[in-house]
């Protein structure tokens, strides 16, 4: 006799529900708890790492939606965050800190929006050359207009703001993000995401407007992305063009696949895999981007859900413990 | 005029490296992001044994040929067993940026971050040309050539063109594809090893300096269209030539931007290329 046989969902409700029974409560709660109060817990070299996983994750969130929901293969990662960053940074002096966020993200998503009118013709490797192509324009701009970027010397960010508070703040932010991340994936234009990745012809044949789909995913992506930009100049408090060169649309994108295509969970994970080598590795630097590559060739060479698929066989094996 | 000839040089570097991608497009259905860092590996590998033995042509093939090594490896031990996995070309494109990231940390580890300079085979002028410039021009023309008529008159030339037009069937007419396609990977690093040792004096070498011109030879093989040789060529040179009119009339610092603007304006006018069939989809 199976004591705990799997919860089916019966409804579109029951999908769309958070937290939907006393597990996933309890497991809510306490991840809550963990992060109030991981502060007074460890050293302050992990708070900043923990803090930098959390506006990492947001980032690869947007561009998991982009990337793993929609499937539009961009590489514009780091021209979102830069545009983001900056924003902030001329926008702080002014507006103050919570409109600057938000501002950051909206300037980014216009931006993303410009970016994603090709994505209407263009498919795949294609769309990466377009968007590698934008995060490459946006890098020279920054380096070629000293007024924008603050020139050579870079750009310091006048946030006072002690290591605590700037955690609270962005695990506050990504708690919001995350949430709100995953009633998009579940809602009518999540759900319309992966019918337009599955089959663009047969999703028109559906009513799916794809026009419509694809512009929106461009936006939310590059809202998220922008937001993380913005988050990333408190933490840095400090900005210059280098933070924003090619590699960290690489890095990013190396966090999407080695956390899971296409999952909310899997975006946490592949920033955690992602932000957390580099700082166990501090010895050899030199390793990292050579983790980093065979990790993404094994994932995809032999689980192909990333640790996300790896985490959700877990799950199931212990769900239903003695059998298989 | 001078920035005509300038362009032209870095057209033709641009149609040897969007030539290599080409045909492993066509073969593997993969684009190859780690063409531009494998021929970079070949042209340090070239620089190594310069500095040792000093005959830059020696240097050059061995070090071609290295990459060209590395590359058949690549395909045989990762994209093919991929493929043999059921993995879609996509991700086998992943693969390749993957693949891309491990090398530029080995060529770090091995040869360190400083721009190394890399000694120019000829010297002088030839009328009002640089030799430099003649030996590029020579070299590429005669590579695209030999190219040509290995692709157009030789038996592996016919296997290359069946696998690129029908994987499958030609598999099925006892075609072994997996040492066909090994080695269509092995000449388009080497092809790609020597356009990185051509183009090497003009720039300091270090693990990203062909990036730009990959990425650029990328857009070029992208406007010129992925399904003709000519018009990935051709492509390249359209490249070559405008964004170095544009450096020297209206500004140098803009001119990478620059190319991704044309490349874009292309690709929404026309995106499957200037000489490129259309794109259909099957459902």
């Amino acid at each position: 006799m199976i004591k705990r046989s799997i919860k089916m969902k019966t409804d579109y409700l029951d999908d769309y529900r958070l937290i939907s029974d006393v597990p996933a409560l309890t497991f809510f709660l306490i991840t809550t708890m963990t992060f109030i109060l991981i502060p007074f817990l460890v050293s302050e070299r992990w708070l900043s790492t923990i803090t930098h996983i959390a506006l990492y994750s947001i980032a690869v969130l947007g561009q998991n939606i982009l990337i793993g929901y929609t499937g539009l293969i961009s590489l514009g990662q780091s021209g979102f965050l830069a545009i983001g960053a900056y924003t902030f940074a001329h926008a702080y002096p002014t507006l103050g800190l919570i409109p600057s966020i938000f501002l950051g993200g909206l300037v980014s998503s216009l931006f993303g929006l410009i970016v994603g009118f090709p994505s209407l013709r263009l498919k795949g490797p294609y769309l990466a050359i377009a968007t590698l192509g934008f995060s490459v324009a946006v890098f020279q701009v920054l380096q070629n207009a000293p007024f924008i970027s603050g020139g050579r010397m870079g750009m310091r960010i006048p946030v006072s703001l002690d290591k605590t508070q700037t955690y609270y703040i962005i695990v506050a932010f990504s708690y919001l993000f995350f949430i709100w991340g995953y009633k998009i994936v579940k809602s009518k234009i999540g759900k319309s995401f992966s019918a337009v990745r599955d089959s663009e012809v047969a999703s028109q044949t559906l009513g799916i407007d794809i026009v419509k789909v694809k512009l929106i995913s461009f936006f939310i992506s590059s809202f998220y992305t922008g937001v993380a930009g913005a988050l990333y100049a408190i933490y840095m408090k400090y900005l210059e063009p280098t933070m924003f060169f090619i590699t960290e649309s690489i890095q990013m994108f190396s966090a999407i696949i080695i956390g899971g295509i296409g999952s909310v969970l899997g975006s946490i994970l592949g920033s955690v895999f992602v932000i957390a080598v580099p700082q166990i590795f501090v010895g050899a630097k030199e390793l990292v981007p050579v983790i980093f590559g065979i990790a993404i060739i094994f994932v995809i060479m032999f689980e192909p859900l990333g640790l996300y698929g790896r985490w959700i066989k877990i799950k199931l094996y212990f769900m239903n413990f003695p059998f298989r | 005029m001078d920035y005509i000839i300038s362009g032209l040089q870095i057209g033709l570097i641009y149609s040897l490296l969007s030539f290599g991608i080409f045909v492993i497009y066509r073969t593997t259905r993969v684009l190859n992001f780690a063409h531009g860092d494998i021929a970079t590996f070949g042209t340090f590998v070239s620089l190594s044994i310069l500095e040792k033995t000093g005959n830059s042509l020696i240097s050059i093939i061995l070090g071609s040929t290295c990459g060209g090594v590395i590359s058949f490896f690549l395909y045989r031990f990762v994209i093919y067993e991929g493929e043999r996995r059921g993995a879609n070309p996509l991700s086998l494109t992943i693969i390749t940026i993957a693949f891309a990231y491990i090398l530029q940390s080995i060529e770090i580890i091995i040869w360190g971050t400083e721009p190394k300079a890399f000694p120019s085979i000829t010297q002088g002028r030839i009328f009002i040309f640089s030799s430099h410039f003649i030996l590029i021009f020579s070299t590429s023309l005669l590579i695209l050539v030999i190219m040509y008529l290995i692709t157009m008159r030789t038996r592996f030339g016919i296997f290359i063109r069946a696998i690129s037009q029908n994987r499958e069937a030609s598999a099925t007419l006892g075609i072994n594809i997996k040492n066909v396609v090994g080695t269509v990977w092995f000449i388009s690093a080497f092809i790609g090893g020597i356009a990185g040792s051509l183009i090497a004096p003009l720039y300091f070498v270090d693990q990203f300096f062909l990036f730009d011109p990959f990425v650029k030879s990328f857009i070029g093989a992208v406007i010129g269209g992925l399904d003709n040789p000519f018009g990935v060529v051709l492509g390249s040179l359209i490249v070559g030539i405008t964004e170095n009119l544009f450096g020297g009339y209206v500004s140098i610092k803009f001119k990478t931007a620059f190319v991704f603007v044309i490349g874009l304006i292309f690709l929404l006018m026309r995106p499957e290329g200037i000489l490129g069939r259309e794109l259909k989809e099957r459902v």
